[in-house]
């Protein structure tokens, strides 16, 4: 009964977290953006969360994520939710079978997965509407927002790792 | 190698195919029909209390701080606004003489003041898309309050953009600066019909374009440029912003300048919604390319997509 209670608040405190988390990301003022780049915490907390959890639960949260910032955003509802999905997954498989689970996998997989995110995304909503010119993009915001996401990933991956070993006792 | 193959053809593997079908699915639905998706709604009203607490807090410690951080700046803007009081404290000597002789035209020609009939709904800004150029935002009133899509949205300063999605308690704003905003204008002065559009090259220094000025015209640094109200989107005499520098167009046939909106819309904090004016179109059709109508050469055009 008490592990059982455990699983729930664990899974719990994860929700509330990203939703914490969100709307953080989201708040206006919250951070000063560097150029035109904003650190978007979801994702560092995906990949830790997978990492943490493994692909199934970090795909799940992946979802949640990715809803969270399609609906708080005001983007293209389930655009986020496909990518932070596939991070989830990509993130848990590649620490089974190739990367070890320690700080150097998260920052790398943040560094990837944010730079892929923001390519597609300015692929999707600018290029296809006219905008070619993607050094700009590049200086102005992919970059920045990349490295901006880079500087959280450390310290959301050792939250979340606490957290979850804290509650692998009890469980 | 074999645990990997071994994913791929797991329960786990065809669990997830099914969601990211689901996934999108629901972005095919989003992407093509006009409202808000039902799982973003529902987000939206989970979520949004939240919100508005946390943008409270933000925006309150954001002021507390300002009040250090910028005093070089407070005190320059400070004496800026002396000088400028001082000049229209000048100009209002004859203001009182004016307006009564304006009254007097007036009732001697029979015309009468113009009821525009705006309503207002005071909103929120309760998150901003951390995507490039600021070019959205979310405030915290929907179609509950009355809010629809395209409702204009301005601040006592001038024209901030227009309402892009409505959910139940929030809704999407898409501002000026934004490549898919193009708005029907006017230049004050001059009375020269144009159109004031987003591009993302002046977006990123807050700046905007307006387009299709005539070669002709006497623009000049300074002017104001208006709302022209033709197609309905926006009501007409909503200060939209000032003249910063004038070019000739690539085509040679006509000029463009580059405006500073008069609102600043990276740090705007709260909005009104004008939810109701006198000529609003009311079947204003998804593109919200409120300048198509007003173009003057005829071919003005985005769809409003992209942000």
């Amino acid at each position: 009964m008490k592990r059982k209670k455990a699983h729930i608040l664990k899974w719990t405190l994860y929700v509330l977290g990203f939703i914490l988390v969100a709307v953080l990301q989201y708040t206006p003022h919250f951070l000063p953006s560097i150029l035109s780049g904003r650190p978007l915490f979801l994702i560092p907390c995906v990949i830790a969360l997978s990492m943490q959890e493994g692909e199934m639960p970090g795909a799940f949260y992946g979802v949640l994520a990715g809803l969270l910032c399609g609906s708080l955003g005001g983007g293209l509802i389930g655009f986020d939710a496909l990518f932070l999905m596939f991070f989830g997954v990509a993130a848990g498989l590649l620490v089974k079978f190739l990367f070890r689970n320690n700080v150097v996998s998260v920052l790398i997989f943040t560094l990837v997965f944010t730079f892929f995110l923001e390519v597609v995304t300015w692929f999707f909503f600018y290029n296809l509407y006219g905008d070619n010119d993607f050094l700009f993009a590049f200086l102005q915001d992919i970059l920045p927002t990349s490295l901006y996401t880079l500087l959280f990933a450390a310290p959301v991956y050792w939250g979340v790792r606490k957290l979850g070993s804290r509650f692998a006792e009890e469980e | 190698m074999s645990d990997v193959r071994e994913f791929f053809n797991s329960w786990r593997f065809r669990i997830l195919a099914v969601v990211a079908l689901l996934l999108l699915g629901l972005m095919l639905h989003a992407a093509t029909s006009a409202g808000a998706s039902v799982p973003g709604s529902v987000i939206g009203v989970v979520v949004s209390p939240v919100q508005k607490l946390s943008a409270t807090i933000s925006d309150a410690a954001t002021n507390f701080l300002a009040g250090f951080t910028d005093y070089s700046k407070v005190k320059k803007e400070n004496d800026e606004l002396k000088k400028q009081m001082a000049q229209i404290t000048s100009k209002l000597v004859n203001y009182d003489t004016v307006v009564q002789q304006n009254q007097q035209y007036k009732s001697l020609l029979g015309l009468h003041d113009e009821n525009l009939g705006l309503k207002y709904m005071p909103s929120m800004v309760i998150s901003r898309d951390p995507g490039p150029w600021f070019s959205a935002f979310s405030i915290d009133k929907g179609s509950l309050d009355g809010i629809q899509k395209n409702d204009p949205v301005e601040t006592p300063d001038g024209l901030v953009g227009y309402i892009a999605k409505v959910m139940p308690t929030t809704s999407v704003v898409t501002t000026l600066l934004d490549p898919s905003s193009e708005v029907g204008a006017i230049i004050s002065r001059t009375s020269d019909i144009c159109i004031s559009q987003g591009t993302r090259e002046l977006a990123a220094d807050g700046l905007l374009k307006v387009i299709y000025i005539p070669r002709d015209s006497g623009v000049s640094k300074g002017d104001v440029i208006i709302t022209s109200g033709i197609g309905g989107m926006f009501p007409r005499g909503l200060k939209i912003g000032t003249v910063q520098d004038i070019k000739l167009d690539t085509n040679g046939m006509s000029l463009y300048a580059v405006a500073q909106p008069m609102v600043n819309l990276t740090s705007v904090k709260s909005v009104m919604v004008i939810t109701s004016f006198k000529g609003k179109a009311s079947d204003i059709s998804a593109s919200a390319s409120a300048g198509a109508d007003s173009d003057p050469s005829g071919d003005a055009g985005s769809d409003g997509a992209g942000t």
